[in-house]
């Protein structure tokens, strides 16, 4: 289980999180919607172990991570709204470098392993810069697949992908949450209500269950309504 | 050391980055190399109007025939470093010697004045005039030079006969037998110590100027390349998005482990690089020893790093070239890479002394072309 407890933190004096707590169990797929600036990466990051908030616990499987973040990046795995590729690499040898395993490793996992849902191993040998939006997706989402993470942390997972794309990655995640996996997902996407159990909506470094706010109203109306507070 | 294994892939995958530049890194350095080559070939032509490093001639007119002044010359003839610069040609008069000057056929001449060697015994001193028949040449400061060292041992025996004359001064030494000390002196220093062959190599033309202008040049350009590679391995320095660089930060690669990769890779490309040149140089007769294979190992690990920290220091890729380009040249310029020192401006002499650059020119010109 994942717990947040009173996530606090600022950049040049302005607070971008304000006490934030959250808590989920394995095996469900949170989401987290907010208007551009509202923190969601900062928040991702923080789970992550990338950046070590101001003050507040973070705690996974009842050990806190708060005084040493780091130790979380072993157990997360944080595919940013950018891909970390390397464009004039194959896909392979981006693998390679994310990756602990050998080529056949790599290529025996893709093949077998429900990461085939992402059909990576189709433009194995593709250089990056060749790439789709979609498959450079894939492929980011692959890189950290393979390390195995017992939480999947998701920022903007569906920008600039076409619908076949979407329909894979959303696949995975289906199939990553019923195998025991945590999925936290930020985006702007309307989608977000049909797949996460939860979602919350972070405004103003705060973060609301959906439901509380109002059950049933629209996602713009959300967003409208979290504003006018 | 932490996570060594993800270090160790990054820096397989910058060697694999790198790798795909070869051809680009290859092509540029031979076009480099071949523009330098024809610099190199016709540098002496173009800076001294000469295509050769032939012995330099200069006129020597002695006045006095005396039995020292013609030993005395003979001697200077003998001397492995005059015999290995320039050529002396005995004239029979102060005009003969004017006129050779005037008309160029003579870089300098040498007149000895009468009784110089006596004078030069009894402690008089009555100095050789040399003239040169242009200023500010390099020439002159090697002729210069090459005087200066051979003034040395003349003056330590000016000394002993000093002291001949001040001990038998002292101590009412008959006259006589003060002259004959002296005479036996001088015909000890001049006939024994002058020949010996130890204190002639030890003043050799070789130690004046370490190594020859064209040597000098290639060790130049060379770095000049090396650096000028930064062109090509910018691309590769500055790709690194944030989301890259925070997915290092996830499998704990920090800044400093991220430039060291950087860092070993240009290394390895700027050594394959060097290869190329070294190879190309293996047909000319500039061509380098084996060992400089090992020596110039370090060498590329320096420009490497240069490379690095430009990198990370400069945001933009253009700029941080135009910053590396601009730098080296002028750096390389006040080492005397390009024109030798002596040419340059005397405050130039200053800034040499304190210039890393100089001590990077000696360090590629020993590993190319060892001396000694």
């Amino acid at each position: 289980m994942l717990e947040i407890k009173e996530i606090y933190m600022s950049y040049n004096k302005n607070n971008i999180l304000n006490g934030v707590s959250l808590s989920a169990d394995y095996g469900t797929c949170i989401g987290l919607i907010g208007t551009n600036g509202a923190g969601k990466s900062t928040l991702l990051s923080i789970i992550a172990g990338v950046i070590k908030p101001v003050s507040g616990d973070i705690i996974l499987d009842d050990k806190n991570f708060s005084s040493n973040p780091s130790d979380l990046r072993k157990l997360t795995g944080y595919v940013t709204q950018d891909n970390p590729l390397i464009p004039e690499l194959t896909a392979m040898d981006n693998l390679r470098l994310w990756t602990p395993y050998s080529k056949k490793e790599i290529l025996n996992r893709l093949t077998k392993s429900p990461l085939s849902y992402l059909g990576v191993d189709k433009f194995i040998n593709l250089t990056v810069k060749k790439m789709s939006g979609g498959m450079k997706k894939r492929l980011a989402l692959a890189s950290v697949l393979l390390n195995n993470p017992k939480v999947l942390l998701l920022d903007e997972p569906f920008t600039a992908l076409d619908i076949p794309a979407r329909y894979d990655i959303l696949e995975y995640i289906k199939y990553f949450r019923e195998n025991g996996g945590l999925v936290i997902c930020a985006s702007h996407e309307e989608a977000i209500f049909n797949f996460c159990d939860k979602v919350y909506l972070l405004n103003n470094g705060t973060l609301t269950d959906t439901h509380e706010i109002s059950d049933g109203l629209s996602y713009l109306d959300i967003l409208r309504k979290s504003n006018e507070k | 050391m932490k996570n060594n294994s993800m270090f160790f892939r990054l820096i397989k995958t910058d060697l694999r980055r790198c790798m795909k530049l070869f051809p680009q890194l290859f092509i540029a350095a031979l076009l480099f190399m071949t523009a330098a080559f024809f610099i190199i070939k016709y540098s002496t032509e173009i800076m001294y109007e000469n295509t050769d490093f032939s012995r330099l001639d200069i006129a020597i007119y002695i006045n006095d025939d005396s039995e020292y002044d013609i030993m005395g010359f003979s001697l200077v003839q003998e001397m492995e470093s005059y015999q290995n610069s320039v050529n002396l040609i005995m004239v029979n008069s102060e005009d003969e010697c004017l006129r050779m000057l005037e008309a160029g056929n003579v870089y300098a001449s040498i007149i000895v004045p009468d009784g110089f060697i006596r004078d030069f015994m009894n402690g008089t001193n009555t100095p050789i005039r040399i003239i040169f028949n242009r200023n500010n040449t390099f020439e002159e400061y090697l002729i210069n030079d090459l005087f200066l060292y051979s003034a040395v041992p003349l003056g330590t025996e000016q000394a002993g006969v000093y002291t001949i004359n001040d001990i038998c001064v002292k101590y009412n030494i008959d006259d006589e037998i003060n002259h004959s000390m002296q005479v036996q002196l001088d015909t000890e220093y001049l006939t024994k110590v002058l020949l010996r062959q130890e204190l002639f190599s030890t003043n050799s033309f070789d130690e004046l100027a370490s190594h020859s202008l064209n040597e000098t040049l290639v060790s130049s350009f060379i770095i000049f390349i090396l650096f000028l590679m930064s062109f090509i391995l910018m691309q590769f320095l500055k790709e690194s998005s944030p989301s890259y660089m925070m997915q290092l930060k996830l499998k704990g690669i920090g800044k400093v482990r991220f430039a060291l990769s950087k860092t070993i890779s240009v290394s390895v490309s700027l050594y394959s690089v060097l290869l190329v040149i070294l190879a190309a140089l293996s047909f000319t007769e500039l061509k380098a020893g084996f060992s400089s294979l090992i020596y110039m190992i370090p060498a590329v690990f320096i420009i490497s790093c240069v490379i690095v920290i430009f990198s990370l220091l400069i945001k933009n890729s253009a700029t941080a070239n135009l910053t590396i380009f601009i730098i080296t040249a002028i750096m390389i310029y006040l080492a005397g890479g390009i024109l030798p020192i002596e040419q340059l401006p005397a405050f130039i002499g200053r800034i040499y002394e304190y210039n890393p650059m100089t001590f990077l020119i000696k360090y590629v010109s020993y590993s190319l072309y060892p001396i000694g």
